[in-house]
């Protein structure tokens, strides 16, 4: 109650002052979400400006004799000769841990009929990225729970990895089953009491996406439990180009938030091919000059300004980060499109998902010769780094064998153990949806494989055989594993254990 | 896009001539122009007569306010409004005064593309966002 009077106190304090002096301008033109005002002489460059009938719209195109904006709302209810005003803001957020849980649009309003969303602090939804002194390299993994990711792309915590690849091959399952895994990891190292333990918060932007895409995908975060840890962008299809092109820095307005106050954040951009065809629209109706693909001349920048907010921050700084996992739709698996070139060139490397392979039933179907992390391998854990790091020469050098192989009847033996290691590797590789492997599990898992635990049984039951060890280390094996995540070493006394399990494990296999 | 750069640049220039000594837009100048661009053929001269039009209506705008006030004697409170705006703007500047009720109280001026306002509808507007 007395907040309340002193609301109104205060305000009757600030109803002394002179008048008030606004800047207006006049629709003049209005088409497609974007309308064209005379006037607003003082406007800034991304300011926001008010329509009648509490519409928003941000001004984009500052020409000699008018203002090109973007409205961010219902635009039915505008209409030539409409005053408009400047706000003097520039378009802001909400950003902290009360958004946790919600799902919110490009603005940040709430969609998800939970209430309003209870934080005081806003950020402009345009900012520039750290700078080199605040940066740091990367140096703590951030774990997908994806084996064949882990081991031959790790992703560490500030890096930007693009997940690539055709229409249905299953990108945006390798970014759910990522936030999936964060939500695994939070709620046992929470558990844990571990002072050191730093949870990962999620970020997922939908940008040009069905509603019913994106339906599933909270429904699927709301049953593992890990929408809690999971803030959900929306800007679908059916949503205004304007709201689509905002979404990304909304969202990347929201995970700096947790940077800048030294926590950790990931964030997914599903996805940037679409981000870009939206841009173009809104570029296209501003009659900017449009240039390859008739895309805007700035599409680079468009990308690039928003990866490069995503960073390691220094000591100093907070020892906070960001993480981006951006996806891009390519046409029939051609890479060397303008956006995808343009995404790869911005990103610290790449997974490639195939086609082919995911056709094959080889499920996530990373193409292990096109795939990339540049700096990930600084941050895998010392025991995942022991088991892992010849797995990705051996994929490559069974593939190129395979190939060669198929015309030749007489193979010698070396070349026919490779082929066999090989074939049992890309078989242990294939993962379920929604399902993924706490780091501990999987180290367990390749020492497995390299310690040729799984050289006597068919390749065609390797599958099989990976998930009955998953449920022999989750219910016999917890010591060992244990032992694992918290030291993060493959020790000689950790191995002989390992091996004592493994045999132990086989035996009940057979 | 080219076109119309060059039209804007030929109405400025035309604007400009059209200035009188006070520096308001002279109507008999402006007429001449007109006659002027009758002769011009119709896709040379509507480009540049509706950029005309526009920076013309810009500038009239500049010193011709309009006053909206929520009281009878709008005639007086406009005189004093339009004597101190030309001390403050250092050029003459005429008030088109009308009654506006929905004020409650107050005065809403417009120059150009600045609106002053002072009225007891804003403040009850402002007041209104502040408690949602």
């Amino acid at each position: 109650m007395s907040s309340i009077t002193d609301l109104i106190r205060k305000e009757i304090e600030d109803l002394s002052i002179d008048a008030t002096r606004t800047n207006v301008g006049t629709i003049i033109t209005l088409a497609d979400g974007v309308a064209r005002v005379e006037g607003l002489s003082n406007v800034m460059f991304n300011e926001m400006i008010e329509f009648p009938n509490n519409v928003l719209g941000i001004a984009l195109n500052l020409e000699e004799d008018s203002v090109g904006c973007v409205i961010l709302g219902e635009t039915s209810s505008l209409k030539e000769g409409d005053e408009v005003k400047t706000t003097g803001k520039l378009l802001s957020v909400p950003v902290g841990k009360a958004l946790l849980g919600r799902v919110v649009d490009a603005v940040g309003r709430p969609i998800d009929e939970k209430g309003a969303i209870d934080s005081d602090i806003t950020y402009p939804v345009e900012r520039i990225a750290p700078g080199i002194i605040p940066r740091k390299s990367v140096s703590q993994p951030l774990q997908t729970g994806i084996m064949a990711v882990d081991s031959m792309i790790p992703i560490g915590r500030g890096q930007r990895e693009l997940i690539i690849g055709d229409r249905s091959t299953g990108k945006t399952t390798i970014a759910i089953d990522t936030i999936i895994n964060q939500a695994k990891i939070n709620k046992k190292g929470l558990e844990s009491k571990d002072k050191n333990f730093r949870p990962v918060y999620c970020i997922y932007v939908a940008v040009g996406q069905k509603n019913s895409n994106i339906a599933r995908t909270i429904k699927v975060l709301d049953k593992v439990g890990a929408m809690e840890y999971v803030t959900i962008v929306s800007a679908p299809a059916a949503d205004n180009p304007a709201n689509q092109y905002l979404a990304p820095y909304s969202g990347c307005a929201m995970g700096e938030w947790f940077m800048e106050n030294g926590m950790d954040a990931l964030i997914v951009y599903d996805d940037l091919s679409k981000h870009a065809v939206a841009y173009r629209q809104i570029s296209l109706i501003l009659k900017r000059p449009s240039g390859r693909e008739a895309y805007p001349g700035d599409v680079f920048y468009l990308h690039s300004r928003l990866l490069e907010r995503s960073a390691r921050l220094n000591e100093d700084n907070g020892n906070g980060s960001l993480t981006a996992l951006p996806i891009i739709e390519t046409q029939m698996g051609d890479v060397s499109g303008y956006i995808p070139t343009n995404v790869i060139s911005i990103t610290d490397g790449q997974i490639f998902l195939e086609t082919d392979l995911f056709n094959k039933g080889i499920r996530p179907a990373v193409s292990v010769g096109l795939s990339v992390s540049r700096v990930g391998s600084a941050a895998q854990i010392k025991a995942y780094k022991k088991v892992a790091g010849k797995v990705k020469l051996e994929l490559a050098q069974f593939r190129e064998l395979a190939a060669f192989s198929q015309f030749e009847s007489d193979l010698d033996a070396a070349t026919k153990a490779r082929l066999e290691r090989g074939a049992r590797i890309v078989e242990m590789f294939k993962q379920s949806a929604y399902n993924p492997i706490l780091v501990e599990v999987q180290t367990a898992i390749m020492w497995a494989m390299q310690n040729d635990f799984f050289d006597s049984i068919e390749v065609s039951k390797i599958t099989e055989s990976v998930e009955s060890l998953k449920d022999y280390l989750a219910t016999q094996a917890t010591e060992i594993c244990d032992e694992i995540y918290q030291s993060g070493k493959l020790e000689k006394e950790n191995e002989d254990k390992l091996r004592s399990a493994m045999e132990d494990w086989k035996r009940t296999l057979s | 896009m080219a076109k119309n750069a060059k039209s804007l640049k030929v109405a400025k220039a035309l604007l400009l001539a059209s200035i009188d000594g006070e520096g308001r837009v002279d109507e008999q100048k402006i007429k001449e122009i007109l006659k002027e661009l009758k002769n011009q053929p119709r896709s040379k001269s509507l480009p540049i007569l509706k950029n005309l039009l526009s920076l013309v209506r810009q500038k009239i705008a500049s010193y011709e306010g309009q006053v909206e006030i929520a009281s009878t004697n709008i005639e007086d409170i406009s005189n004093i409004l339009s004597k101190s705006l030309s001390d403050t703007f250092n050029y003459k500047i005429d008030l088109l005064a009308s009654t506006n009720n929905s004020l409650l109280s107050g005065f809403r001026l417009r120059i150009g593309d600045n609106v002053y306002e002072d009225s007891l509808h804003q403040r009850i507007n402002r007041l209104q966002k502040a408690l949602t």
